[in-house]
């Protein structure tokens, strides 16, 4: 895992300084509000319903046992004992007193991490593959490339006051976990044919109002051309991009309104340039630097293990539960005798993503213990032990399960993706929680949700998509219709590599009526699918939405009614 | 309407600013550049330009940090002012895009005075990445 | 035809603290919500918002519709509000739900 130089450490303790003369800037009127709020976001601080909110970035997913014990003591010592895991890989805190921000950030500077860039018109947290340097599909691991760019973003001097906010995400395989074509820039590391690894890079996805799919600007990047690439996109963007309309702020709808030709020429032109001038210089990191971060990253000291482990073996073949577990939550590693191990953040009745500061000590103790203390956070809300041995697996289960953390729904339908909606978000429409809540208690019964099998929802509680429901196989907007909270429900969409937005099936539905269609979008894919290997999202590409509908809608009712 | 400088504030200097659109003849200019300018076509004539002044039109829009770079890229050595709507919170953002100096109007010297200008140590992480 | 005014009290949030305010009728941010000012003239909510700020750091004032019970207590409308004056409705061990000296209507000007 990277750990601080003296540069980042200083770095970080001095942006709490400045953040500290900023609030006290902020309460003696040297600064007024419009000017301080800038300010706060840039260090990931929100005004939110009940009180202000700190997002925390854990970048690219990766943080270690005492990264993640100092987070559970933020959360008793300045909040209410637990903290909020989000899509992009942050913590969020929903309570803590402006006054006491400037020692919160202090704490997390003490564990190399901060807060900076997780909000605001500039470059946010960088996010990647949370199963990254363990997955067996990978080509590369992505993160040296990740942190490479969190330092190169980290209060860049040209893009702290951007047209809007700008996210980037990399993935080092072929099967996308990161949803990289749905962010400003998506990364892929790819071996060309000469055998040299470099990158892929996608431009222009988001979702939120104007749901786009990512286009390829360019298909091979080389590695020693990553900074200056991105210094050219950005700067395209914060010339052109459109400053007269916050919704059509972002970079997608510049790609759009330009063409992807033109505006590959302009990016083009300007990496040119860039390179010209610099010859070397600023854009091309210096070798030391790459090395100790690429360094950081080595894989961790694997033992040599066989592929399965008879202790492990016995307990599959007597437990039911815990094979349960294993058929669930473990992914491949590419390690033999090692396993990558989901703790779902999502048991019956809970808000997912939610973890009280005792169950992230549970889980730093696991890591430190069984995992190289090592941890990742997804961007599905959930927590990973990438490396544990397989004869260590029946006891990492027992100590979760102790804690209530072994839940078997990876990739079920219980695993939900929500957004904090509007029992916190000052943005919301409606309320998404209680719907994630509603449908994982419907859908309780295990056996019941396997024989469902594939199926990703996902609820976001306004149309800025924070819960990514445009790319859910069943997606759930929460919208306001006359004062009443109303939900839409689309289907079909897929957010790997094949990233698709899915479509909306027809008028929505009030709160209580969102389980009975869910319930029916499922009997109908029962009644189309062909065998039971065929998924949800299959059978909806195979037989499209026209049954889906004819589903909720029947009789006279037209489907686009509302 | 102070000028902010690496060694604090000093009153501004009453320059005569041309527009790039029409750069007249002669050497010594100084340039008022909007911010939606193309740098591009002063190349030809950086050697006559002694100052140019970027505009920032509101704090929020950081146009003119690129265009300072741009320029700077393009090889501009002249002097380069922001002018307009930046706080002091972005003194070190227009230092390490290029600028030399910012132009500000009295009620913000009054509200955010000397001291809140001096840049606090801060080093850029383009320092450390740059090769040597 | 002109819209009948909606009866509104005025809201926000302490600078320092976060927390959620209302404008009492003598031009104090309280959490007290039971003792907001009811007006239909947002003029006059202004300007007793802009007096009662100078005693006390606020950020993002707003007014929000309210219906008056029969005891004169102001009922926030919408559901946002209403999740704004209580707390996560998920969460009823937290927020102003969860602190009896709001609800008991003894909340300390702190
Ligand atoms: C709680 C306070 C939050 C606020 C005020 C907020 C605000 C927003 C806004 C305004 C957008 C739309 C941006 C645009 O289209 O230009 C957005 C998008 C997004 N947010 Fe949030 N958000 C919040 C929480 C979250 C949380 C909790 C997550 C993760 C669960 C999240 C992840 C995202 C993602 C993934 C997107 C869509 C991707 C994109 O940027 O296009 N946000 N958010
Ligand atoms: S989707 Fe809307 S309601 Fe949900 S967190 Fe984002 S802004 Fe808030």
């Amino acid at each position: 895992m990277y750990s601080y130089d003296e540069f980042d450490r200083d770095y970080v303790k001095n942006r709490v300084a400045i953040f500290r003369d900023q609030v006290a800037r902020r309460v003696s009127g040297a600064l007024t509000e419009d000017e301080f709020k800038p300010l706060r976001l840039q260090n990931g601080i929100y005004l939110q319903l009940h009180a202000y909110m700190l997002r925390v970035a854990i970048p690219y997913g990766t943080l270690n046992s005492a990264q993640m014990r100092q987070l559970a003591m933020i959360a008793e010592k300045w909040d209410k004992g637990y903290g909020h895991f989000t899509t992009r890989q942050n913590i969020q805190y929903n309570w803590p007193k402006l006054i006491d921000l400037p020692d919160i950030l202090d704490a997390l500077a003490d564990v190399e991490m901060h807060a900076i860039q997780t909000s605001g018109n500039c470059i946010r947290n960088v996010t990647a593959d949370h199963f990254a340097g363990a997955a067996a599909d990978e080509v590369e691991d992505p993160r040296p490339a990740a942190e490479l760019l969190r330092q190169w973003s980290t209060d860049h001097p040209e893009f702290a006051f951007l047209p809007r906010k700008f996210k980037i995400a990399v993935t080092g395989s072929p099967n996308d976990r990161a949803v990289i074509k749905a962010h400003d820039i998506g990364l892929r590391v790819l071996r060309n044919d000469a055998g040299e690894v470099g990158y892929q890079v996608i431009v222009g996805g988001g979702l939120g109002r104007t749901p786009v799919v990512g286009e390829t600007i360019r298909e091979f990047l080389p590695k020693e051309h990553l900074l200056a690439y991105c210094e050219a996109i950005l700067r395209v963007y914060n010339l052109h991009g459109r400053r007269d309309n916050k919704y059509k702020a972002r970079i997608k709808i510049l790609v759009m309104e330009e063409g992807l030709e033109s505006f590959r020429n302009q990016v083009e032109a300007e990496f040119a340039s860039l390179l010209e001038v610099h010859n070397g210089p600023s854009l091309i990191p210096d070798p030391a630097v790459v090395k100790r971060i690429e360094d950081a990253f080595a894989p961790p000291r694997f033992e040599d293990l066989p592929e399965s482990d008879a202790a492990y073996e016995a307990r599959l073949a007597e437990d039911e539960e815990f094979a349960r577990w294993c058929a669930t939550n473990l992914t491949a590693h590419r390690q033999p005798g090692y396993a990558i191990a989901s703790i779902s953040l999502k048991p019956v009745g809970a808000a997912p993503g939610d973890a009280s500061a005792d169950q992230m000590r549970v889980v730093a103790d696991l890591a430190e213990r069984y995992s190289f203390d090592e941890l990742r956070v997804s961007h599905e809300q959930n927590l990973i032990l990438p490396h544990v041995a397989k004869r260590d697996l029946p006891a990492v289960y027992d100590a979760l399960s102790e804690a209530e953390l072994a839940t078997a729904n990876i990739g079920l339908i219980g695993d939900i993706i929500a957004c904090p909606g509007l029992d916190y978000c000052a943005l919301a429409t409606a309320r998404s929680i209680p719907i994630a809540q509603d449908i994982a208690q419907h859908f309780s019964d295990p056996d019941y949700s396997r024989l469902i099998g594939d199926m990703k929802i996902k609820i976001s509680g306004c149309i800025n998509s924070c819960g990514h429901h445009h790319v859910g196989h069943i997606g759930i907007l929460g919208l306001d219709r006359a004062g009443r909270e109303n939900y839409q429900i689309t289907i079909g969409g897929d957010h790997t590599e094949s990233l698709k937005m899915g479509q909306r099936l027809g008028r929505g539905f009030d709160a209580e009526e969102v389980v009975p269609a869910i319930e029916q979008l499922v009997q109908t894919y029962f009644s189309l699918r062909e065998s039971e290997a065929e998924t949800f999202l299959q059978v909806v590409e195979r037989a499209g939405t026209q049954p889906f509908k004819d589903a909720l809608y029947p009789a006279k009712e037209p489907a686009d009614a509302g | 309407m102070p000028v902010v400088t690496p060694d604090g504030f000093r009153a501004s200097d009453n320059i005569a600013y041309v527009s790039p659109d029409a750069l007249p003849a002669g050497s010594d200019l100084a340039v008022d550049m909007p911010n939606d300018a193309d740098p591009r076509t002063l190349v030809e004539r950086f050697g006559d330009i002694a100052t140019i002044r970027i505009a920032f039109p509101a704090f929020g829009d950081g146009r003119g940090f690129s265009l300072a770079r741009q320029l700077r890229d393009l090889g501009y050595t002249g002097h380069l002012r922001a002018g307009g709507n930046l706080i002091s919170d972005q003194y070190r953002h227009a230092r390490q895009s290029g600028f030399d100096d910012v132009e500000i109007d009295d009620a913000l010297a009054e509200r955010q005075p000397e001291e809140q200008w001096i840049v606090r140590e801060q080093r850029s992480y383009r320092e450390k990445l740059a090769a040597r | 035809m002109p819209k009948p005014a909606k009866p509104q009290i005025a809201s926000a949030n302490d600078l320092l603290e976060g927390h959620v305010l209302y404008l009492s009728g003598d031009a104090v941010w309280t959490p007290d919500r039971h003792s907001a000012f009811v007006s239909t003239d947002a003029d006059e909510l202004g300007a007793l918002a802009d007096k009662a700020s100078r005693n006390r750091q606020v950020v993002d004032v707003a007014f929000i519709d309210v219906t008056v019970a029969d005891d004169g207590d102001p009922r926030p409308v919408a559901l946002r509000e209403v999740i704004r004056d209580r707390g996560p409705t998920i969460r009823t061990d937290l927020g102003r739900q969860a602190d009896h000296t709001i609800q008991d209507g003894q909340a300390r000007n702190v």
